[in-house]
């Protein structure tokens, strides 16, 4: 039943005190200063090309998984996500649960990196990293935790190198790119992409950013500004705010081929699906990952639908496969309250029963 | 008028209060404004010179998004509040200002009688947001290009007008067949003009297409506030909670829009188009940069694209040499360590196998924030 209350001096009352806050709230605005992101101490281990692969420092006397894990990002916006600030700190929660946790920053590529491929990625950088912490641990495989497109990346890794990984953590990781509900590969159906790359070079961030915000552009363009007149009230929520939006338009320009392939064999071609994906010399399909997969989506996941994650279960071919379902959305698995005191501890657990 | 209208009477006296507390923050500075119904976001352009010198960027952008969303919600409190019946009741009240929007917007875009230059604005303000994929896309567009390639408008283009005989008399121009000494170049002008004609029709396909979607999500947000839709019980208690209502419409004709058939196509014609127009575009610059003897992109690229390979053909050879270094290093060490080496592997593997479970689905129901 609809309920219809608005009378002309409630209205103007409102508006009123909306402009009270937002003048406040801009007041505030004008102290907030600098942003910063990433608050764990972290230590740069290895460096490949702009690659930096860092080491993040355990809590003192805290008991350490000993095989190490490695956080394989998306080459999309920037890892800093994963430790955005001191209460919303995915990788301070895994090393709170005892793991050992390394994670690859792929910086920003330039035009000099056009040429970089996705065999470059996961058969030289990935590799090169995963080689390195092998050999500082004295180990021959760690465990891999791959997020959204590294998700993607890890995966095909596993598939190629599975004497190197010992158990792979997947998180919002897109498999199935065709589910009828994914509007980004539905976009991306009629767009030459060979004519883009050729012509681009590089895909700039810019045009990313206006691909993602297009995903639901009017509650990120307008209703989220609303609710933002409330946050700025308190110059701490407005900071935390800030931060949120600094890492949304932090996209680095993607490596024109990589991305070209990226785009044709898994938006286009679903490769992991259809069959046929080939990584430089290497057939990669998904039944060589053998080792046990952690699956972890979000339901309310807008840029990765659940289905398209959830496919992984019957095309892995390992026995020991588990899921886990997080109730929120594609960021908000990273760094919503719930997410802090629930997930890390679970990719922990179940890690720490196969290492 | 107002002395008859109590919404009016109100929306003047908040107004005035908006206007008072720009006021205070400028220093005393009263801003100067054209009309009642632009004090709020003139008032707030005039603090905010005076303040932004001082801001990071970061700072800047925000309040640039927090003006835009300010403009479109202040225009619907306005539009509802001035556009009213004098002593209606609410839904007759909110009946009347739908058609009123609905026939500004339309009149935007296909013409017709002719609008106030208020009332254009606020048809423009109160259905800004919808105009933001395209005018984002432009903005990203332009800085690809190294010349400036003209937008077409957002409103009024229509194949049957002048304009778009115009775009057909330009085609037929420029398919003329070149001959004499500098033929070539004529022709490469030639396409280049061909296809800045191809990337404004599908950019115009793109608009209109939005344009139409945004009058539809009114005709939706009217059927909702009507609550012909039971099944989504409403309750409309602020001027916020209808602004949301409103949002929420479009988001959800927007989605449907995005997932069709029809916007697949004319998203892909326009992002192919540009690219095609950009590629030749920058062919022209290469030949105008080679012939000043100063290298070009497509050579830039070249290079690049050869250096990646060297680093391709050393990473390789590095791991060869590893591989080399650790079998010998493997051949001169002593036979028992070896064989230690091996049971202990043996050793985890079993360990693993022990550990290792059927496949099983563990749901674990949490809640977001």
């Amino acid at each position: 039943m609809m309920s219809f209350n608005l009378r002309p001096d409630q209205v103007a009352e409102e508006l009123v005190e909306f402009n009270e806050k937002l003048v406040n709230g801009l007041q505030n605005m004008l102290e907030v200063g600098e942003i910063s992101e990433g608050v764990t101490e972290r230590e740069a281990v290895f460096t490949d090309d702009k690659l930096t692969l860092y080491r993040y420092k355990a809590p003192e006397g805290s008991r350490q998984n000993k095989v190490p894990m490695l956080i394989v990002y998306a080459l999309v916006n920037r890892p800093y996500m994963t430790d955005l600030q001191e209460n919303r700190s995915m990788i301070k929660g895994l090393l709170e649960n005892g793991q050992d946790v390394y994670l690859i920053d792929w910086g920003y590529p330039d035009r000099s990196d056009r040429f970089l491929t996705l065999d470059d990625y996961i058969n030289g950088y990935i590799d090169s990293c995963v080689d390195y912490i092998r050999a500082r641990h004295g180990l021959d495989s760690i465990n891999l935790l791959g997020i959204c497109q590294g998700g993607t990346f890890s995966l095909c890794y596993s598939a190629m190198h599975p004497e190197k990984v010992n158990a792979l953590v997947t998180m919002v990781t897109p498999v199935d790119f065709k589910t009828p509900d994914n509007m980004l590969s539905h976009w991306v159906q009629q767009v030459d992409i060979d004519l883009l790359v050729d012509t681009l070079g590089n895909v700039s961030g810019e045009m990313l950013n206006w691909t993602f915000l297009n995903l639901k552009p009017y509650h990120l363009t307008s209703l989220k500004y609303l609710s933002m007149v409330d946050l700025m009230q308190d110059v701490d929520q407005m900071k935390n705010f800030m931060r949120m939006e600094k890492w949304i338009f932090d996209s680095p320009d993607q490596a024109g081929e990589a991305y070209r392939q990226f785009i044709k064999d898994f938006f286009q071609e679903n490769r992991f699906i259809t069959g046929g994906l080939k990584i430089g010399e290497h057939d990669v399909s998904l039944d060589e990952v053998r080792m046990p997969v952690l699956n972890v989506y979000a339901d309310q996941d807008h840029l990765v639908p659940p289905d398209a994650s959830r496919a992984l279960k019957y095309r892995v071919g390992t026995k020991d496969y588990t899921e886990l379902s997080f109730k929120g959305g594609h960021i908000g698995i990273y760094v919503s309250g719930k997410a802090q005191a629930t997930v890390p501890p679970a990719i922990s657990e179940w890690l720490d029963s196969r290492s | 008028m107002a002395e008859n209208n109590p919404w009016l009477d109100s929306w003047m006296q908040a107004q005035q209060q908006f206007l008072n507390k720009w006021s205070e923050m400028a220093s005393g500075v009263t801003p100067q404004v054209s009309s009642p119904a632009n004090a709020w976001a003139e008032g707030m352009e005039k603090w905010w010179k005076q303040a932004a010198p001082t801001t990071p960027d970061l700072t800047s952008d925000l309040y640039q998004k927090l003006m835009e969303m300010g403009k479109s919600f202040f225009s619907m409190a306005e539009g509802y509040s001035t556009s009213s019946h004098p002593m209606g009741h609410t839904h007759e009240h909110l009946n009347h200002w739908f058609d009123q929007m609905k026939e500004n917007y339309r009149q935007l875009h296909e013409g017709g009688a002719v609008l106030s230059e208020q009332a254009k604005q606020g048809a423009k303000d109160f259905m800004a947001f919808w105009e933001v994929p395209m005018e984002s896309w432009h903005k990203t567009a332009h800085k690809m290009m190294p010349h400036a390639i003209e937008w077409p408008s957002y409103y009024g283009f229509d194949p049957g007008k002048p304009e778009g005989q115009l775009f057909e008399q330009m085609r037929k121009l420029l398919s003329m067949p070149q001959v004499g000494y500098s033929r070539e170049s004529q022709e490469q002008l030639q396409t280049l003009g061909r296809l800045v004609l191809d990337y404004q029709e599908a950019a115009n396909e793109y608009n209109k297409s939005f344009a139409r979607v945004a009058q539809e999500s009114i005709e939706e947000f009217q059927k909702v506030i009507a609550g012909i839709d039971k099944d989504a019980p409403l309750e409309v208690n602020s001027m916020r909670d209808l602004y949301t209502t409103w949002i929420n419409v479009c988001e959800d004709i927007y989605a449907d829009f995005a997932m069709s058939d029809e916007y697949q196509s004319i998203y892909g014609r326009m992002v192919n188009a540009f690219m095609a127009l950009k590629k030749e575009s920058e062919a022209l610059m290469d030949r105008q940069l080679e012939s000043l003897n100063m290298p070009s992109r497509r050579e830039v690229d070249a290079i690049s694209e050869k250096l990646q390979q060297v680093k391709r053909e050393n990473r390789s050879l590095r791991a060869e040499l590893e591989g080399i270094k650790a079998r010998l290093g493997d051949a001169a060490r002593p036979a028992a360590p070896r064989a230690a080496a091996k049971k202990k592997v043996a050793k985890k593997k079993v360990a693993k196998k022990a550990a290792a479970k059927k496949k099983t689905t563990v749901k674990k129901k949490t809640r977001s924030r």
